[in-house]
């Protein structure tokens, strides 16, 4: 496939990635549930490219996702997919997904 | 709140990558998947990021996928087909097999195909899609399918409807029959009453379309029904279950079509039939009573066969929809369950999402989303999230929602077929 066509989480995790050194049993499940929840992401929001209506988030900090996420979640008469979908998010859920988005561009 | 540290994590890099393994797995595990949709596709596409060391067997007939969504355009005149197929070229360090499997040995843990090949897996993504319920609609068998098309299934069916309907004359009558129960995309039969009826409109505008439904009320309703009346004024006429709108009976040779009541008589008939998860769930033990696949909902390995996992149409997974957005979250899921199980890990619950679009003329779609949580071991939708588009939305609101029907689109085929 195309190099860097899942560049979008760019996030690499431990092992296979040369470093592996193997971490602690809560982290992984820390990381592991981010992972999970970030995938239902990259189904509209993939690759570092915006590709149509759906902006790439490449470039975005953890604390914009973050504000952002925040902001779909609370806002009352907001009724975008967006709006709809992140009101079934807890703040640390949207936390997880923020940092783990995010994090290179911090 | 928790912040990654450079241990955990590794900045650029190839992208979604290999998850941390606690005691690897010292053998190369490996993966055959049976289905090279959105669910199978996009299954193989995340396993290899997530564990490089695995070995990825991807079992599929057709060496051209031809996509279901979107194909109510190409009905609609709105969209080639060619932008609806896509092939499996592209997809490294997968072995794909282009053949039918035949049969699952869930014991031994064997795959045969056709050919007579035998796989050995340790597990097992069964992701096979959809069959027809032949002659559960009475005369509605293979045969009848060639003059009144399903057109439920991407490909030939879809372009034989297609030319149907450039075969009809002005003043036809097009009648669309929608089952009632499970069924590959609850809202998909009204999107394309929606696109027939832009085709109607544009070309034989004196023409009629008539949908003959086995239920009551249906996905989007309110929006669809809005969105007829503005583009299409009275030329969509929707029967419900109490209208006698369901089909029992039909004969190909005579074009009758028949409910308790009544015979029609169609000048394009679309009938789209009840349907079950394929044959081959079914020859693996898959399946139960309903015909379709009982998953566990922490995550989707089958109740009735260890180490065997069933995601898309073929699964139980309500109350997520038979959808190619929840196919392929499903199949993400399932590689990141499998790279876990293999390390030695529990499942872990997570958030699950689903979005439908749907076109309802040009440059106009609603959606329906889902939000599910499966912390009980069971899929359960999150109360006060997910729900439709908003009937007063504004035109523009119709246009972003198709715009990004088309995005989603394209992301949707990037992550499954490279």
């Amino acid at each position: 496939m195309r190099q860097g066509a899942y560049l979008i989480l760019s996030v690499c995790f431990l092992a296979g990635c040369g470093n592996a050194e193997p971490s602690n049993s809560e982290a992984h499940e820390i990381v592991s549930r981010s992972t999970s929840l970030a995938l239902a992401c990259t189904s509209c929001h993939l690759g570092e490219e915006t590709h149509g209506a759906m902006p790439s988030l490449s470039g975005w900090t953890s604390d914009d996702l973050r504000a952002s996420l925040r902001d779909y979640k609370t806002s009352e008469s907001g009724a975008t997919v967006m709006h709809r979908l992140m009101r079934g998010y807890s703040d640390e859920d949207i936390d997880l997904i923020a940092d783990y988005i995010g994090q290179d561009y911090d | 709140m928790t912040k990654f540290t450079r241990r955990q994590t590794l900045r650029g890099a190839v992208g979604l990558a290999a998850l941390p393994l606690l005691g690897s797995a010292k053998t190369r595990a490996r993966v055959v998947i049976i289905g090279g949709g959105f669910g199978g596709a996009t299954a193989a596409s995340y396993l290899r990021h997530f564990d490089k060391t695995l070995s990825i067997t991807l079992i599929e007939p057709k060496k051209t996928y031809t996509a279901c969504p979107l194909s109510n355009l190409v009905i609609g005149g709105l969209r080639d087909m060619e932008a609806q197929t896509f092939n499996y070229e592209d997809m490294s360090r997968i072995k794909v097999i282009y053949d039918y499997a035949r049969d699952i040995d869930p014991v031994k843990k064997t795959v045969s195909v056709e050919s007579g090949q035998l796989f050995n897996y340790d597990y097992l993504i069964m992701s096979p899609g959809i069959d027809m319920r032949w002659n559960a609609v009475e005369g509605y068998d293979e045969r009848a399918a060639e003059v009144m098309p399903h057109a439920w299934t991407g490909g030939s069916q879809t372009l034989l409807l297609k030319r149907q309907l450039a075969a009809m004359a002005d003043g036809g009558t097009v009648i669309i029959s929608v089952p009632s129960g499970p069924y590959r995309c609850p809202p998909g039969p009204y999107e394309r009453a929606s696109m027939v009826a832009h085709y109607l409109k544009t070309y034989k505008p004196n023409s009629k379309v008539i949908v003959l439904d086995a239920k009551d009320s249906f996905s989007k309703q309110e929006l669809f029904e809005a969105a007829w009346a503005k583009h299409y004024g009275n030329m969509i006429e929707w029967r419900g279950r109490s209208d006698d709108g369901a089909v029992i009976g039909v004969d190909e040779e005579s074009g009758e079509i028949r409910t308790d009541f009544e015979t029609h008589f169609a000048d394009v008939a679309n009938i789209i039939p009840p349907q079950k998860a394929a044959m081959i769930a079914q020859r693996a033990g898959l399946t139960d009573a309903s015909g379709w696949c009982p998953i566990k909902g922490e995550n989707f390995e089958s109740q009735l066969q260890k180490d065997i996992y069933v995601i898309g149409d073929a699964a139980i997974a309500n109350p997520m929809p038979k959808s190619a957005f929840s196919a392929g979250l499903q199949g993400k899921l399932v590689a990141l369950h499998i790279a876990r199980a293999i390390a030695g890990l529990a499942p872990q619950p997570t958030i699950l999402t689903n979005i439908c679009y749907s076109f309802v003329a040009p440059d106009s779609a609603v959606s329906i989303t889902g939000v599910y949580e499966n912390s009980t071991g069971i899929l359960s939708p999150i109360a006060g999230a997910g729900g439709t588009s908003l009937i007063e939305g504004s035109n523009d609101i119709r246009q972003a929602e198709s715009e990004q029907a088309l995005a989603w689109f394209n992301n949707a085929v990037r992550e499954a077929f490279g």
